[in-house]
């Protein structure tokens, strides 16, 4: 879409039509990427749950003494109706309390980078350097929100449903964490969030328009194209 | 060369480089600057109206019981056109499957970056109002089907129900949202200003 820039409508096409049509291609490109990613879905689920678990139990921190929280994830009972379920074990060893809680990591996790994935590589971008400036940038910042938002969920469920408190900021604080809660982690924003964060990302990388006058050495370069 | 050795002329020249540049950029998405600004002040104002933790008893929840129960009704009413036997109690839809009408179910989300979206568009407010009432009308009729659709996945494929409801729709909802918004920028770019 962003290809339309300085596009000339001499070949009787409208911009209009030519925007439609950009537009149109896209939405097919995302479509088809967007589908390539989820057709693994119904295989990848446990192996992915394990790497989830893996990488969160090297993340989570190691209790130090017996007044901490302990934490531990692990993949839920295997199970065909929830391939995707990993459980997070919280133990209040000081008060003897523990809460498992489950954590659906398709939504949460996979859904939101396979749609920056799906809309970034189907970005008309022919410039390789602002794909990459799109692609790596996006997709580490993808990973860091979703990381963000399990910590979110994690938090606010514990501190709205169990005994067991994971921070202690205050009501004010855990106020406004339970409004974030409730805004980001509806269904659509788990399309929205990375849909908006590529768009920026896309509006950041933009070169700058040309001014109108014909660069020499474009020129020179299209006159010795054979 | 490290930095530090480099003879100061370069150095600032080099820093006049990267300011002119960081202003050139912010000159050049001055427009996109301000859209976003916009568009996030009022997506942050209006989700916060939507998701503030209301006192049970309050007047702002009492209000959103309404909402849902009117949305309850309007779902159940053009269900009740297939199926005459469906009733609605409240906030739920009852026939041979049944439906409770709670907060997200109405999709507000997506209703919220729509509207903020379209009001910080850079338009005629005569352009900008009417299309976006059309416009979030189409989406409400769209979430209308949405959970008629559900109805019927939950009668006749209960498998699926879990996947459309979370994965699917939102993502049909949120790309209809989007489709809707170019398509309304553009009828309000294209449509000429009397004079």
């Amino acid at each position: 879409m962003d290809q339309l820039d300085g596009q000339e409508t001499d070949k009787g096409l409208s911009l209009g039509t030519l925007a439609a049509r950009a537009i149109g291609k896209f939405l097919l490109s995302f479509a088809l990427v967007f589908g390539l990613f989820c057709i693994p879905m119904t295989v990848i689920g446990p192996g992915y749950v394990r790497a989830f678990c893996v990488l969160g139990n090297a993340i989570l921190p190691e209790p130090e003494s017996a007044q901490q929280l302990a934490f531990r994830l692990d993949p839920a009972r295997p199970s065909q109706a929830r391939p995707w379920q990993a459980q997070l074990d919280v133990e209040d060893r000081q008060a003897g309390t523990r809460v498992v809680m489950p954590l659906e990591t398709m939504s949460l996790t996979y859904i939101p980078l396979i749609t920056f994935l799906a809309l970034a590589l189907a970005t008309p971008i022919t410039d390789r350097r602002r794909e990459l400036l799109i692609l790596v940038p996006g997709f580490l910042l993808t990973s860091t929100i979703t990381l963000l938002l399990v910590t979110l969920s994690v938090t606010s469920i514990l501190n709205d449903l169990s005994p067991i408190r994971l921070f202690n900021f205050g009501p004010r604080v855990m106020g406004v964490l339970g409004v974030l809660f409730r805004a980001l982690m509806s269904p659509g924003m788990t399309y929205a969030v990375p849909g908006l964060l590529w768009w920026f990302l896309v509006r950041v990388t933009r070169p700058p328009r040309s001014t109108g006058r014909p660069d020499p050495r474009a020129r020179s370069a299209t006159r010795s194209r054979p | 060369m490290s930095p530090a050795g480099r003879p100061l002329r370069d150095r600032r020249a080099s820093a006049s480089r990267v300011h002119e540049r960081v202003i050139g950029a912010a000159r050049r998405n001055r427009a996109s600057l301000r859209f976003g600004i916009v568009f996030a002040s009022l997506a942050s104002v209006l989700f916060v109206t939507y998701c503030f933790p209301y006192s049970k008893s309050g007047a702002a929840e009492t209000f959103f019981q309404w909402y849902l129960r009117g949305y309850a009704w309007l779902a159940g009413s053009l269900l009740s056109v297939l199926e005459p036997s469906i009733k609605v109690a409240g906030n739920q839809i009852n026939g041979r499957f049944s439906i409770e009408i709670v907060k997200n179910c109405d999709a507000m989300e997506v209703n919220i970056l729509f509207v903020s979206a379209m009001l910080a568009f850079p338009a005629a407010w005569s352009r900008r109002l009417p299309a976006t009432l059309a416009g979030l009308s189409i989406l409400i009729a769209a979430n209308l089907l949405r959970i008629c659709a559900l109805y019927y996945i939950g009668i006749y494929a209960r498998g699926a129900f879990q996947f459309a409801h979370i994965d699917l729709f939102p993502l049909l909802l949120v790309v209809t949202a989007v489709l809707e918004f170019i398509l309304w920028t553009n009828w309000m770019d294209k449509r000429p200003t009397r004079a």
